[in-house]
């Protein structure tokens, strides 16, 4: 096995590649934990009294919370040594996994209730020698949209291979 | 009542935040519950030491999350948010202070709305910044003065 990270002529043929997944309907308690885990507690999304005599008319999640509903739950015999998700990066592109960057542009606010669709588009995939040796980039356009097929958010998400 | 900062309080090179945070340990765990962050190297130390870092790693979503707050106070409305883009430049480990600031670059009417670029960071007390970026807010044109 070539040292890591490595790439396979195989994984530039998934750019292009599109996968659409469907979330489960967002919870208010979904959205509390959220503000548990960023101790954001503005009344707008959790006070449904003090929501509803907002513009907004009801309680709304984070602008960042839409990904979470998107985060999949999975056994944990299907987990990564690493505990990483099986499915990172396309078929083809070996190595550690890690988050580089993103640009998130955000439009209608998530509710409780709302059902996410996410379309997540591979980019591009290309190796770059870093400062601390190579690396491999894999881009994706991530689109999640509501049960109403309004836009939510549009990220561009650059996963880094090391 | 949402009361959200009036563009025309706003001025090129006006400061934002700061904002700080101190995730723990316990925070990454409340954050895994949300995000279901699985990877061992955000809460199993001997993982973590095991792929090189000193100790676990704050998610780089928790330290946008951060960010996100310090906008919302500032423009008071979150839907004053329109685009948000972080880059991770350093590792964060637990119980190391996170200071959100934002520094506004640019300003411009846009279907009748006022919109600000601003830059957005997260500083350390060492000074280096674990993640830095770009924020766009989107404010109405009359409004509330700017906290």
């Amino acid at each position: 096995m070539p040292e890591l990270p490595y790439m396979t002529d195989e994984a530039k043929r998934w750019i292009g590649h599109e996968t659409v997944e469907v979330s489960d309907p967002v919870s208010l308690r979904q959205i509390r934990e959220y503000l548990a885990g960023t101790d954001d507690w503005n009344p707008l999304y959790y006070d449904e009294e003090y929501a509803k005599r907002t513009p907004y008319g009801g309680i709304i999640a984070p602008r960042m919370f839409y990904r979470a509903p998107l985060r999949k739950v999975i056994p944990e015999s299907e987990l990564q040594e690493d505990g990483q998700y099986p499915d990172r990066g396309v078929p083809g592109v070996y190595g550690r996994s890690m988050a580089g960057s993103q640009e998130v542009e955000v439009f209608e606010p998530v509710r409780p209730g709302d059902v996410l669709t996410l379309t997540s588009t591979v980019l591009d995939i290309y190796e770059k020698q870093g400062r601390s040796g190579r690396l491999i980039f894999q881009i994706n356009r991530d689109s999640y949209t509501n049960q109403r097929g309004e836009q939510v958010a549009v990220e561009m998400k650059t996963t880094i291979f090391r | 009542m949402i009361e959200t900062t009036a563009y025309e309080t706003t001025a090129v090179g006006q400061e934002i935040g700061p904002f700080v945070k101190t995730p723990t340990q316990v925070t990454l765990f409340l954050f895994g519950v949300a995000m279901w962050t699985s990877h061992r190297i955000h809460y199993d130390r001997d993982h973590a030491l095991s792929e090189g870092y000193r100790d676990v790693l704050v998610t780089a979503p928790i330290m946008v999350a951060y960010i996100e707050q310090m906008l919302v106070r500032f423009a008071g409305d979150p839907g004053a948010i329109r685009k948000i883009s972080a880059r991770n430049h350093a590792q964060t480990h637990p119980g190391e202070r996170l200071t959100a600031r934002g520094l506004i670059r640019e300003r411009w009417v846009e279907d009748g709305a006022g919109m600000l670029r601003c830059d957005v960071w997260i500083e350390k007390d060492d000074g280096s910044t674990p993640v830095a970026g770009e924020a766009v807010l989107r404010l109405p044109l009359g409004g509330r003065p700017a906290r």
